[in-house]
């Protein structure tokens, strides 16, 4: 995921960055939207994430300040860091409704991004997911191993990914994602390919294995 | 990778020792072969400048590495420039845009996405033979020239990192952007060269025509791609190198056109970058230029099976019934992946053809029993009412 690509859309579809309080610090028990929670297994960053009605908060933190740079309503992304934005990224995609993107990003009208439908197969959800990476300028965008998975008590799917930055970093990725409720649950893992992935892949198979959502049936492929 | 601001500093220190009013010598019409500019001038300044980007583009991890295919592209070039081939160093880029560039050092740069859709050889000649005569030019000195001396300074290219950000640049215009008095000249220039080796001097034009056809396909499309942007308008181009080729077949010569090797050298590639250009998300371009490529190998599994692709990830309406006919179609071809069973059954079952669904997924499994989606399709299978 493009870092300042990110950084933008997140704050350019709010009227303006405010301050927020910082949390979660220690937190391991983390509601991350669409009545979804996950332990963090160890200490996070919160760099951005719900605050009440699903609104969006993102901030760099280092032991000495915290800066939120963006706070609106009604988003449903949340992205958590432990060495910093650039070396790895948790994001939370969370109740991606009909009609809507993945991600708004700036520069790209939605008329050009694959926006979620209902009647999406799991392959259409890991398209969706690609084509916005894609869209945000990664490169050499790969997917494979789509396999489906424990998500809570429900079923969910999940896939590895590889690509490069614009810069030219070599990244791995890892996505966990389930439709319910005619919405779309993503949990989306990415860090450069070199010592950041294979350092945290197994915390983050960890929070996956530990997502709790209420005992709602899942949405089934149509057919 | 990253460089900083090296790039700016190069440039600030060339204008510093040259001064406003030290231009080079007069540009001349073509560059002598092994041609170097001093430093201490403002040409000398951007090539140090691109020297600096090249020495990125060297060590990108999207630099396409295998030899077999850098040879075979070198060598179209090299022929064509002839004694300027070791002035030239070409680079190709994984990249799904329909690109190429001449930097003015002598660097050239080709997108994948441009040899995805060029069709022959002669083709890409043509292309290349453009670039190159952008290059013999020195086309990107005189608007180098013209923007430092209206506005003091080149901005874009002290600030662009890496291949990205060179990549970046060329994308938007703001690099490698010509007159369009000098596009005329690179396509007669393009045309000229191509005619000289023997090639079909048709080919140029029919690779506009595609582009132009693709371009026009997208419901999106708001400007014309970075290769057609700042040329000509595409009737008038298309019309001088139509009567251009018309002029030369009057007269006895060679018609190259190439396709074979051009095929097998694009070939072990061809499935990876048609994979790429589905991460453009422009999905009616996809349809526009696998349904070109077809056309000239309408036998190519592969190409159907992609074009099943395509209209299976735009599903727009209709494009259900596009994709099982394209699949159907692939299946039907020779070369077509395992996958293509997999795409037919994944449409079958989101149109509530479960009979189909399972038929097509259990295909799938017997022919790819090893798959790394094995249990995403055996879910599919259940939910269409199947087992393995």
């Amino acid at each position: 995921m493009k870092i300042r690509n990110l950084l933008l859309a997140v704050c350019g579809v709010i009227a303006g960055c405010q301050s927020v309080q910082m949390e979660g610090r220690n937190q391991t028990t983390t509601y991350v939207g669409d009545n979804i929670t996950v332990d963090l297994r160890m200490v996070w960053t919160r760099a951005g994430g719900q605050g009440d009605r699903d609104t969006v908060s993102f901030w760099t933190i280092d032991t000495a300040w915290a800066r939120a740079v963006g706070l609106g309503d009604r988003d449903t992304v949340s992205v958590w860091t432990i060495d910093g934005l650039g070396l790895d990224q948790l994001l939370f995609f969370s109740g991606v409704a009909p009609g809507a993107p993945l991600l708004r990003i700036p520069g790209v009208a939605q008329k050009d991004m694959v926006l979620y439908n209902t009647t999406m197969l799991p392959d259409d959800v890991m398209d969706m997911i690609a084509g916005t990476l894609g869209k945000s300028g990664d490169q050499q965008v790969r997917t494979s191993a789509l396999r489906p998975v424990p998500f809570g008590t429900l079923t969910g799917f999940r896939f590895d990914l590889a690509f490069t930055t614009e810069d030219g970093l070599q990244m791995k990725g890892m996505a966990f994602f389930a439709q319910r409720r005619k919405k779309l649950d993503v949990i989306l893992f990415v860090a450069p390919s070199e010592y950041y992935f294979d350092e945290y892949a197994p915390t983050v198979e960890k929070i996956f294995s530990s997502v709790q959502v209420p005992d709602l049936p899942a949405a089934k492929p149509a057919a | 990778m990253r460089f900083g601001r090296s790039v700016g500093i190069v440039f600030a220190a060339a204008l510093l020792w040259g001064g406003t009013g030290s231009v080079q010598a007069a540009v001349s019409e073509v560059l002598p072969p092994g041609y170097r500019p001093a430093l201490d001038t403002e040409e000398g300044g951007l090539w140090a400048a691109m020297d600096r980007q090249e020495a990125d583009v060297k060590v990108s991890p999207a630099l396409v590495t295998d030899e077999a295919l850098n040879t075979y592209v070198r060598k179209i070039i090299c022929d064509l420039a002839g004694e300027h081939c070791a002035s030239l160093r070409v680079y190709v880029v994984d990249d799904p845009s329909s690109n190429a560039m001449a930097a003015p050092n002598g660097m050239v740069i080709v997108w994948t996405g441009l040899l995805l859709r060029c069709q022959n050889e002669a083709e890409l000649a043509f292309v290349l033979g453009h670039e190159i005569t952008h290059y013999l030019k020195r086309h990107s000195l005189l608007n180098f020239q013209k923007t430092i001396h209206t506005a003091g300074t080149f901005l874009p290219l002290s600030i662009a990192t890496g291949l990205g950000g060179l990549l970046q640049l060329v994308g938007s215009g703001m690099l490698a952007s010509y007159s369009r008095d000098q596009e005329r000249e690179a396509d007669a220039g393009g045309f000229d060269l191509i005619v000289g080796k023997g090639y079909d001097a048709r080919q140029g034009a029919f690779f506009m025509a595609n582009t132009a056809e693709e371009e026009d396909a997208s419901p999106n499309r708001t400007k014309s791609s970075a290769y057609l942007s700042s040329h000509p308008e595409m009737k008038e181009r298309l019309t001088v190198l139509t009567k251009r080729a018309d002029d030369v077949e009057t007269q006895a010569h060679a018609s190259i056109v190439g396709a074979e090797p051009y095929r097998a050298a694009i070939g072990p590639h061809r499935a990876a970058w048609l994979e790429e250009e589905f991460n453009r998300g422009d999905y009616a371009q996809s349809v526009a230029m696998i349904t070109q490529l077809l056309k000239a190998e309408p036998q190519s599994g592969e190409l159907h099976y992609y074009l099943g692709e395509a209209y299976r990830r735009r599903n727009a309406n209709g494009d259900s019934a596009n994709a099982m006919a394209a699949y159907r179609a692939a299946i039907a071809a020779t070369g077509a992946p395992s996958a293509a069973h997999r795409g037919l059954g994944l449409v079958a079952l989101k149109a509530g053809q479960k009979d189909v669904a399972r038929d097509e997924f259990q295909k799938y499994l017997s022919l790819t029993p090893m798959a790394s989606d094995r249990t995403t399709v055996e879910y599919y299978l259940a939910t269409a009412g199947g087992s393995p």
